[in-house]
């Protein structure tokens, strides 16, 4: 995968319910596949499906331990995610404000 | 993929006088420096207070209740030159009644058609 989408990706991994759960999951801390399929209504396979496209869009990251491999949030892209809406959203209220301004004020 | 920015306001004033200051104003309160014509396949370009500039193409434009870009900033200083991903602006007005109108406003990401069929639409 390209990585010249970030914040398209992010959002398209956050889209799905099962994924979303994983990402709660994994904010009380690291996991194993089995530890999340045991939590979660899905199969193993099912968990490493959507892991494996969590970590596509960066937002989880796994390091292993002879068989064992271990699944962590890498908080970086989801704080960036955040930030553009934030921020993106904030300048969008302003100009608003001033379009409001500039309409009324004419009257 | 929904919008992934949506702000509104309502603003005391017909559609039509909104649709004139949201097509004919916009140094009024986009940005102070910004060069559009509210023309489907116009250039917009606006330079921000920062330096940086945003750069593209106006995509809608509905009398009185549809207008559309797409524009990537661009910024080029002592860190270099970057340019940030394609979004899609759309700003739709409605009625509101008792002389009032509704701005609501989408920014989404918009990523340009990939190079092979940009070339292919222009053969």
């Amino acid at each position: 995968m390209t990585d010249d989408r970030p914040v398209d990706r992010i959002f398209a991994a956050l889209a799905d319910p099962t994924r979303r759960a994983v990402i709660r999951k994994l904010s009380e801390g690291p996991a194993t596949v089995g530890g999340l399929a045991e939590d979660l209504p899905v199969t193993r396979q099912a968990v490493a499906k959507h892991l494996a496209q969590l970590e596509d869009a960066g937002l989880v990251d796994s390091t292993a331990d002879g068989r064992r491999r271990t699944y962590r949030l890498t908080p970086g892209p989801l704080a960036k995610a955040m930030d553009w809406m934030v921020d993106v959203g904030g300048e969008w209220d302003e100009r608003l404000r001033a379009l409001k301004r500039v309409v009324e004020r004419g009257r | 993929m929904a919008d992934d920015i949506r702000r509104e306001i309502t603003i005391q004033g017909s559609i039509q006088e909104v649709w004139r200051a949201v097509t004919e104003d916009l140094g009024a309160w986009l940005a102070a420096d910004v060069e559009v014509e509210a023309r489907v396949g116009r250039p917009i370009s606006v330079r921000w207070p920062d330096g940086t500039t945003s750069r593209g193409l106006v995509e809608v434009v509905e009398p009185p209740r549809r207008f559309a870009f797409r524009w990537r900033w661009i910024a080029d200083d002592v860190d270099g030159i970057r340019i940030g991903e394609p979004t899609r602006v759309q700003l739709v007005l409605h009625d509101a009644g008792e002389g009032r109108t509704l701005v609501a406003v989408t920014e989404s990401e918009a990523p340009l058609p990939d190079r092979p069929l940009a070339l292919s639409r222009c053969a």
